[in-house]
């Protein structure tokens, strides 16, 4: 049976290949399945782009011009920005760098042999934060980590900072928050004080955000690039709706987050977790493995573990799942934080990409968890609290406004406590997670009086005039919301009596 | 019987399973190669690498560096100084 895809002598072709033949082949010697992209019969090393059978070479082409089309097209990254990528060790990042190594050098040349000498050229660097204090590595896992990092990363600035860094507001620590040694001690009390597990992950996954952010803001950064995989978000995509995140849900996944002081762009988000590591494996491109909060735990034990181990099971049945959640999650509107800022010259192309100037936010400003800087719902901020409204608070806030501030998930598994726990815990937090709690509840307060200003009484006010005036002010609200409403003669009434 | 030498790998964190050793030389009789792997060499946790007969989704094979998709998965047959590389996907980069 002739087979399209590829010419076999006899031998079966395996699942990558769309024809029937189900003999077993030999290993060694040359795979009977040819590469469908290169004309001269290289023999095929892997199955990419979900069923084409690929040489690694063809492999790692697919891969970058995904890469190169995802920065192009969304305007992730200009020749004017200085990008920091947040390595981990892992396959994912270490082909990121890679690829913007080439992408650079190709500017570069382009830049040299240019006439007028202007052309620039994008700055890299990497981070690495190191969790040792929270993961409770053994001081010298720690250290050969760094160092694996360090020569990895050679020739290109590598920073390197420790997890508790976030408890100081340049970088190093704070009068407030105390030395270093102090500093650690708050940030291994802080995970002890959160119980449950996807709470702790969540947590840390925010913290390394911040840390990578502030190393951002000190060295001068202007974009943040995250490896973060098709496979990735659509574990992400998963674990959000199991957490009921699905308001927030669009915010996480798209090509351009702009809630952070510096832009966080995700290039890798349509290419798979397999096809990196794969590729990492045959260009030889050491990684390190680090191990996580839930490394050797049962899949069970987060929801973020078993969303993974998911994805993972319904990848190996079908391998367009991972894209397939990816683009479906894609369709919610995103929010206005996510418009991206697109070159003339690919607009035309892709209107779906223009800076979108109004999407969610048309109404209302965007207001943030304090936590993981989720987009908040209107319903989901809860009122004010007795003990936030009285003599005895201070300007630096207090518990309950972060509380009230903060999205259900994050109340529900990282800030539960209520009462003298709850203070307790809330001095655990970072400075910056705060004030920025502060901050969100009084700029929302403000918000909230400017919408009900026009039916707000005057101050001075007394006896009759008071009475009438509130009478006055009632009817002007319900006129307002009434004058298309069912029951036009009451309006009218009114409208008469009134006026 | 034919005793094969292969040479197995392992990546992605997959090696801590295997004692942090990250690349082992085994003697393999055929029949025996899967018990071998699961009484000599996997130090731990075998319900994270072997699932009944097979391995567990999320980790690629790599036989003599072409994905055993490729090659037939369990029905491959191995020979001498085959290399088979084990990669774990689930905690990516």
């Amino acid at each position: 049976m002739a087979c399209m895809n590829c010419e076999t002598d006899g031998g079966g072709c395996g699942s990558g290949c769309s024809c029937s033949s189900s003999l077993p082949l030999k290993a060694t010697g040359a795979a009977s399945c040819l590469c469908i992209k290169c004309k001269d019969g290289v023999p095929a090393i892997t199955v990419g782009n979900q069923t084409e059978p690929m040489c690694a070479s063809c492999l790692y082409v697919s891969l970058l011009s995904k890469f190169k089309t995802a920065v192009n097209n969304h305007g992730l990254i200009t020749p004017s920005d200085n990008v920091l990528v947040a390595v981990s060790g892992g396959p994912a990042s270490r082909v990121a760098v890679e690829m913007l190594k080439e992408i650079r050098s190709k500017a570069q040349s382009d830049a040299d042999a240019s006439k007028d000498g202007t052309m620039k050229v994008f700055r890299l660097g990497v981070v690495y934060v190191d969790e040792a204090t929270v993961l409770r590595l053994p001081e010298s896992e720690a250290e050969a980590a760094v160092n694996s990092i360090k020569e990895m990363y050679d020739g290109i600035p590598v920073h390197t900072v420790e997890l508790d860094c976030v408890y100081g507001t340049d970088g190093l620590p704070s009068d407030e928050d105390g030395d270093s040694a102090s500093s650690k001690l708050k940030l291994t009390k802080l995970f002890e004080s959160v119980k449950d597990m996807t709470g702790k992950e969540d947590m840390l996954e925010l913290l390394r955000m911040q840390a990578i952010q502030t190393v951002a803001q000190i060295s001068g950064y202007t974009k943040v690039v995250l490896a973060l995989t098709a496979t990735r978000i659509a574990a992400k995509v998963i674990a959000a709706t199991t957490k009921g995140q699905g308001y927030s849900l669009p915010a996480f996944i798209q090509y351009l987050d702009g809630r952070w002081p510096i832009p966080v762009v995700l290039p890798l988000r349509d290419c798979v977790a397999r096809e990196l590591a794969l590729h990492c494996h045959i260009a030889k491109l050491t990684t390190i493995f680090v191990r996580g909060l839930t490394t050797m735990a049962d899949p069970r034990s987060s929801l973020n573990n078993l969303a993974h181990h998911f994805i993972t099971l319904l990848q190996e049945e079908n391998p367009s799942r991972e894209h397939t959640i990816v683009r479906t999650a894609a369709k919610l509107t995103s929010f206005s934080f996510n418009a991206e800022v697109v070159p003339p010259s690919r607009r035309r192309r892709n209107p779906r990409n223009h800076d979108k100037g109004g999407g969610k936010s048309e109404l209302s400003p965007e207001f943030l968890c304090s936590i993981c800087r989720a987009p908040l719902q209107s319903s989901d901020m809860s009122p004010q609290t007795e003990t936030t409204v009285g003599n005895g608070r201070d300007s630096s806030g207090n518990y309950a406004d972060m509380k009230s501030t903060c999205c259900p998930s994050c109340l529900f598994q990282i800030f539960p406590e209520d009462g003298v726990q709850a203070e307790e815990k809330y001095l655990l937090f970072p400075d910056s997670t705060r004030k920025a709690s502060t901050s969100t509840f009084s700029q929302r307060q403000k918000w909230m009086r400017s919408q009900i200003q026009d039916y707000l009484l005057p101050e001075e006010t007394s006896g009759l005039f008071e009475y009438q005036l509130l009478f006055l002010t009632t009817m002007k609200l319900l006129l307002n919301l009434h004058t298309t409403s069912i029951y036009p003669w009451i309006s009218r009434q009114l409208l008469n009596d009134v006026y | 019987m034919i005793l094969t030498d292969k040479e197995e790998e392992s990546w992605g964190g997959l090696e801590l399973l295997f004692g942090s050793v990250k690349i082992h030389e085994v003697d393999v009789p055929p029949p025996e190669g899967e018990t071998k792997i699961r009484n000599n060499l996997l130090k731990e946790r075998p319900e994270m690498f072997l699932k009944e007969k097979s391995v567990r989704p999320g980790v690629l094979v790599l036989i003599n560096d072409c994905d055993w998709e490729l090659c037939g998965m369990t029905e491959a047959v191995l020979e001498e100084k085959d290399s088979v590389v084990f990669i774990s996907t689930l905690h990516g980069g």
